[in-house]
């Protein structure tokens, strides 16, 4: 029962939204866009979820006395301090909530994922070796698109082709194709997960348990 | 020696990358930056189309990858307000409401002939993806009720005549993640949506299959799509706000600098794996 | 040289170098920006966008309409999707997370029930369109390289897909296939490659010049 509701409901709607596809009857339209609403509800909360899990994970940290538990008071006087900006002086521009955003929240989420630029340096050095012809060739092609795609590139050139034309043929010819085989691949494997979810074959984000 | 190279500490190998970053920015000289055809089809579809059409700008990304996609936001803002084009800005990504704000602050001060509500408009953020795509086909007024600000769009002059996707000429999605895809599957499958996208160059590899199709009108790959689609805008005469595309221009410097440097690593890392392995095989 | 006296900007400023601080070594700094990150970002996603976004919509503003007329129908319409949204928001209960099952099935139905005539039509039908050598349009200069690019276009998606073939052990002429498709994988990755550092690079250009540019006032 507590399984099979929910197969069934998986079931009926993914029957109704692979017929209105198909059919513009009037009846069908109306029920679609239902059932398009009512999505747009239910994926609004999930962000609930998330909140609820940090506060979980922090305040038990805090409580507990952990090791961290400091840094878990920052993190929730964040919280709080960004919360309750929004609701006394509300997010129009200017205000603190806006500031907040735009001097703490931008710049920390910017600089968190341009580490990466550091450590895609290293590896670089430390683990890109021609070891056989296929490391070879993804490392010359990296090596032409990395010189061609920048303004210096223009300055390579070799009679009237220039490097950044090589590069621009690589993308657009053979990279291009090769990423279209994977396209065709993934949305193969992407209908045949879809069918094994309406069919009720595909069970896994159901979780464990009765 | 090639033994000392290769283990060269990791923090040495940073400090490399952070000066040949800066050094750029710091002296700031601007290398000539030419046009490639994927962002030249973007450029020549608005710049063909006619003043009064409505463009919707998604802007579905968040601060992380604000760099790249940033200044294709005021490129093309621009370069569609400078021609009469009306534009439509919204997310579907939770943190992408403030980056609307950052663009249209300067927008504001910018175009002071272009009045709010009748030549463009700010639709902000609302959640569902795919489900809020799809609405937009049935009726936009329903997904978005009010615009970002409050106001009923009823009460704005310029969304009285846009209630779906027959009435918008091109969207445009700025996106670091899978948004152009979702724009691609549902609005352009479903209901034959002209979509271009401004992509990071992470994706971008991947969205070159749309466009040899025609899915995507067009598309701007990463800071130099960027760099390349505001100096298009600048020679067209279009640039208002010529900070972003002169910063632009002085980190696509700084960003051939630091390639160099990469392709340098790669090339002297081999080196010392093959004369290591030289060594070993004796 | 014009250093900012912005007291926003110094904080953006020294929040960005505590971060940058772990390329040296994890340090209570990092630890302290990184912890104040994740505080402000559900902060930013409690107000904007659970309050203003889902509470007064969803429910504060209906639930003020079924008070005055209690058969509203559009309004009544919305109670089936919040009984849902909270029987979802029982998976924090141990004991009642089989509730949030109903609401779970009803997106993954939705979505695969979505999914499966657009993927057809966007990744295969249109793909494979593409791959298919036709007359060349009249924007075309060299009609011949377009038949060349086109043809190699068709041998490399052939290649790829028959790699992916597993059906059949990869020997003899299908065996040399599956090699040349994944040499043709490997230009893809290595163009990807190329790329990706292109992203992380511009990243870090972009703080390198907030703080340089920005805060310094280096010009």
């Amino acid at each position: 029962m507590r399984r099979r509701v929910p197969l069934a409901i998986a079931f009926i709607a993914g029957v109704v939204m692979l017929i209105q596809f198909f059919s513009p009857h009037p009846t069908l339209r109306v029920t679609y866009e239902t059932m398009l609403n009512w999505l747009r509800i239910i994926s609004a909360f999930t962000f609930v979820l998330g909140i609820v899990s940090f506060m979980r994970v922090h305040f038990t940290k805090v409580t507990h006395k952990r090791a961290g538990w400091g840094y878990s008071i920052v993190a929730i006087l964040g919280f709080v301090i960004m919360t309750s900006l929004g609701f006394i002086y509300g997010t129009g521009a200017g205000t603190p909530f806006d500031k907040m955003y735009e001097y703490v929240y931008a710049p920390l989420g910017a600089t968190v994922f341009s580490l990466l630029a550091f450590y895609l340096a290293s590896a670089s050095f430390r683990a890109f070796r021609a070891r056989n012809i296929d490391a070879t060739i993804l490392l010359v092609v990296a090596i032409i698109i990395m010189l061609g795609r920048v303004p210096v590139g223009s300055f390579i050139r070799w009679g009237k082709f220039s490097l950044p034309e090589l590069a621009e043929w690589i993308m657009a010819y053979p990279n291009m194709a090769a990423q279209r085989g994977l396209l065709i691949g993934i949305a193969l494997g992407a209908i045949c997960m879809s069918l094994k979810i309406i069919l009720g074959i595909e069970r896994s984000y159901l979780g464990r348990g009765e | 020696m090639w033994q000392k190279v290769s283990s060269l500490d990791r923090r040495w190998i940073y400090l490399g990358v952070a000066i040949c970053a800066a050094l750029p920015l710091i002296l700031e000289f601007i290398l000539p930056i030419p046009a490639t055809p994927p962002v030249k089809r973007l450029f020549d579809t608005i710049d063909n189309m006619p003043a009064g059409h409505f463009i919707l700008l998604s802007m579905d990304f968040t601060p992380s990858t604000m760099p790249e996609l940033l200044p294709m936001a005021y490129a093309i803002a621009q370069h569609a307000l400078s021609r009469g084009i009306k534009v439509g800005f919204m997310t579907l990504a939770p943190a992408g409401p403030g980056m609307i704000e950052i663009v249209l602050e300067d927008i504001r001060k910018a175009y002071p002939d272009r009045k709010y509500g009748e030549d463009y408009v700010n639709l902000g953020f609302k959640p569902g993806y795919s489900a809020v795509i799809l609405g937009i086909g049935e009726d936009l007024h329903k997904v978005f009720p009010r615009d970002a600000y409050g106001t009923p769009l009823s009460e704005l002059p310029l969304m009285r005549k846009i209630h779906n996707y027959k009435h918008i000429e091109l969207v445009i999605s700025l996106s670091g993640a899978a948004y152009p895809d979702i724009w691609l599957l549902y609005a352009n499958a479903r209901y034959g949506q002209a979509i271009a996208t401004g992509a990071t160059a992470v994706m971008a590899p991947l969205y070159y299959a749309y466009l040899a199709t025609g899915q995507f009108v067009g598309m701007l790959g990463g800071l130099k799509g960027a760099a390349e689609y505001a100096e298009l805008v600048r020679r067209a005469g279009y640039m208002r706000i010529p900070k972003v595309q002169h910063r632009v221009g002085v980190q696509m410097s700084s960003q051939s600098f630091v390639h160099i440097y990469i392709v340098l690593l790669i090339i002297v890392g081999n080196i010392a794996f093959f004369f290591i392995r030289r060594q070993r095989g004796r | 040289m014009a250093i900012s006296h912005d007291p926003w900007v110094w904080a953006a400023a020294l929040l960005t170098l505590a971060v940058y601080s772990f390329l040296y070594r994890d340090n209570p700094f990092y630890k302290f920006a990184e912890h104040l990150y994740i505080g402000v970002a559900n902060g930013y996603i409690l107000y904007f966008i659970i309050w203003q976004q889902i509470v007064v919509p969803l429910i504060y503003d209906p639930l003020k309409v079924l008070f005055i007329s209690p058969f509203h129908t559009k309004e009544l319409l919305i109670i089936p999707p919040l009984i849902l949204s909270i029987m979802m928001l029982m998976r924090i209960s141990p004991r009642h997370a089989w509730m949030s099952r109903w609401a779970m099935a009803y997106s993954m139905g939705m979505g695969a029930g979505l999914a499966i005539p657009v993927a057809f039509q966007t990744n295969i039908f249109k793909q494979i369109q593409g791959t298919i050598i036709s007359i060349p349009p009249a924007t075309v200069e060299i009609v011949g390289t377009y038949y060349l690019n086109k043809l190699l276009v068709l041998i490399i998606v052939t290649c790829v897909l028959l790699f992916f073939y597993f059906s059949r052990e990869h020997k003899g002429a299908l065996g040399r296939i599956t090699i040349l498709g994944r040499w043709f994988l490997m230009l893809g990755f290595g163009a990807a490659f190329g790329y990706t550092v292109m992203a992380r690079v511009s990243l870090l250009i972009g703080r390198l010049d907030f703080l340089l540019h920005t805060w310094l006032g280096i010009h």
